[in-house]
C-alpha cells in the first residue's frame, strides 16, 4: 500500500481529514480511535455525536456511559434516536445525561409504562431543532414549559393509533417549517384538517403525509389543499433519520424536490396566463 | 490576462476570471490594483502543481464561490457530504504525493472548494480500513499498549455489530 503524508500537512487539515472520514459511518469512527493516541482523542466523539439505539445495545451503551465522564454525553451527543424496543426506564437515563441533543428520536412508550416516568421534564431543557415523537406523546409535552419552541423547525409525529389532526398544540412552534405526520394505520385524513395545520403553524415550508405506499392514491386529494402538502410512502425509519447527518438524501430531500417541481410548473401555468391576458 | 510565477520560476498566463478563483490571488490583485503588469509570486506552488490547479480553476471558471461567512448549517452539509462529482473525482486521480500537493496548493491558495475534493479523497480512502491498515496508509506509529486498546475495544462495543 502506497502511503499518504498525512502528517506533513498542517494539523488543523490533517484533523478535518480524520473528521470527514470518522462522519463517513460509524465502523470508521470506530476504526480510527484505535489507531493511536492523538487521532482517537479526535474522532472518538464522532462515534457519540450520533447515537442510535435499540434493545440490543442499550445495555452495551448503559455500560459504556459508567466509564466516561458525567459531562462526555452531554458535550458529545447531538443526535439521539431512542427506538420503539428501548425501555421507558433506560430512556431516561440516556436523556438525563445526553443534554445537548439537537435532534431526537424518541419513539420509547413513556405512556403505557408503568410506573410512570415524567418523560416530560427530560425533553424540556433540551435545545431541540428537530424532534420525532408520537402523538400523544408531544400533545402532553406542555409546550409552553419546553426551552426549544422557538428553536424547533423540524417535527415527525407518529400516529400509532387513529388520533385527531386537530394539533393545537403546533401554535405553539413559531419556527415549525417542516411537519411529517406518520401514520403507522390507515388515516382518515379530511383536507379540513390539513387546512388547520396550515393556519396554526404559518411558516411551514412543507406538510409531509407518511403513508402505506398502497394508501397513497387515497390522499391524492390533499395536494389540492396546498402544494406544501406532499403524500410519501413510509421510509425505513432509522435510516432516513440518519441520513442527513452521513450526507444523504432523506424523506426531507424528496418533498422539497416535489414541491419545488410544483412552484415551477404553477409558476409556469401564471405566465401563460400572463401571456393570454396581455395578448387578449 | 494575469502572469503568475512559481516557485521554481515559471511563469503561467490566465484568465482573471480563472485565477480569482483562488481568494488569495483575488486579494492580491485587489490591492496592486488593475493594471499592474507585475507577475504574481506564488513561491509555495510548483510549476506541474500549478498546472493542475488552473485545470481544476478552468473547468469551474463562473462557478458561484463559496461565501467566506457562509451559514453554518450549509458548511455543515458541506463538510458532511463525501460525495465528488464525476469530473473532480477523474481530475484528482494522480498519485498519493501529487495529492499531497494539491491539497497544500489549494490550502495556500485558499480555493475551498478544490481543498474539499482533496480532503474528501482522503477521507474516503480511509474507509473500509482496519486501524492497521490505516496506520500503514499514513505511516503511523501505533503508541496505544494491549490494555488500552482493550479499554477502547470495550467502550466502542455497544456500536459494534452497525
Amino acid at each position: 500500500m502506497q502511503s499518504f503524508r498525512l502528517q506533513d500537512l498542517p494539523v488543523e487539515l490533517e484533523r478535518s481529514i480524520l473528521e470527514i472520514a470518522a462522519r463517513l459511518d460509524l465502523k470508521t469512527a470506530m476504526n480510527l480511535s484505535l489507531v493511536c493516541h492523538q487521532i482517537k482523542d479526535w474522532t472518538q466523539p464522532f462515534i457519540y455525536e450520533m447515537v442510535t439505539l435499540g434493545a440490543g445495545d442499550i445495555a452495551l451503551f448503559l455500560r459504556t456511559m459508567e466509564m466516561f465522564p458525567v459531562d462526555f454525553f452531554a458535550q458529545s451527543v447531538k443526535r439521539l434516536c431512542l427506538t420503539v424496543s428501548v425501555k421507558p426506564i433506560d430512556a431516561r437515563r440516556i436523556l438525563q445525561a445526553c443534554t445537548g441533543i439537537s435532534s431526537l428520536a424518541c419513539w420509547v412508550d413513556f405512556i403505557g409504562w408503568t410506573p410512570s416516568i415524567p418523560f416530560r421534564a427530560l425533553l424540556h431543557p433540551l435545545p431541540l431543532r428537530r424532534l420525532s415523537i408520537e402523538v400523544a406523546h408531544f400533545k402532553k409535552l406542555s409546550l409552553p414549559e419546553c426551552a426549544w419552541i422557538h428553536s424547533l423547525t423540524c417535527l415527525d409525529l407518529i400516529f400509532w393509533r387513529e388520533d385527531s389532526l386537530l394539533i393545537s398544540e403546533l401554535r405553539f412552534l413559531p419556527a415549525l417549517t417542516h411537519l411529517a405526520l406518520k401514520f403507522l394505520q390507515h388515516p382518515n385524513i379530511e383536507d379540513s384538517a390539513l387546512v388547520y395545520i396550515l393556519s396554526v403553524a404559518p411558516a411551514l415550508q412543507a406538510l409531509c403525509l407518511v403513508t402505506d405506499e398502497d394508501d397513497l392514491e387515497m390522499f391524492e386529494h390533499t395536494k389540492l389543499v396546498d402544494l406544501r402538502v406532499v403524500c410519501v410512502p413510509h421510509p425505513e425509519s432509522v435510516i432516513d433519520w440518519e441520513a442527513s447527518y452521513r450526507g444523504r438524501l432523506n424523506m426531507w430531500s424528496q418533498v422539497e424536490g416535489i414541491i419545488e417541481q410544483r412552484r415551477f410548473a404553477e409558476n409556469r401555468v401564471r405566465a401563460v396566463q400572463l401571456h393570454l391576458v396581455y395578448f387578449i | 490576462m494575469i502572469v503568475v510565477k512559481t516557485s521554481d520560476n515559471e511563469t503561467f498566463t490566465v484568465d482573471r476570471e480563472v485565477v480569482e478563483r483562488s481568494v488569495l490571488i483575488k486579494n492580491m490583485l485587489d490591492d496592486i490594483g488593475e493594471n499592474s503588469e507585475q507577475a504574481i509570486p506564488l513561491p509555495n506552488v510548483n510549476s506541474s502543481v500549478l498546472k493542475k490547479v488552473l485545470e481544476y480553476c478552468e473547468h469551474h471558471r463562473g462557478e458561484p464561490l463559496p461565501a467566506a461567512d457562509a451559514d453554518t448549517s450549509q458548511e455543515d452539509t458541506r463538510k458532511r457530504s463525501t460525495d465528488i462529482s464525476e469530473w473532480d473525482q477523474k481530475f484528482i486521480t494522480v498519485d498519493q504525493e501529487m495529492l499531497f500537493e494539491i491539497i497544500l496548493a489549494a490550502n495556500y491558495l485558499d480555493i475551498k472548494s478544490l481543498l474539499d475534493v482533496g480532503c474528501k479523497t482522503v477521507a474516503n480512502m480511509i474507509k473500509g480500513k482496519t486501524p492497521e491498515e490505516i496506520r500503514k496508509l499514513f505511516n503511523i506509529v501505533n503508541d496505544f499498549t494491549p490494555e488500552e486498546e482493550a479499554q477502547i475495544k470495550k467502550e466502542n462495543e455497544w456500536a459494534e455489530d452497525r
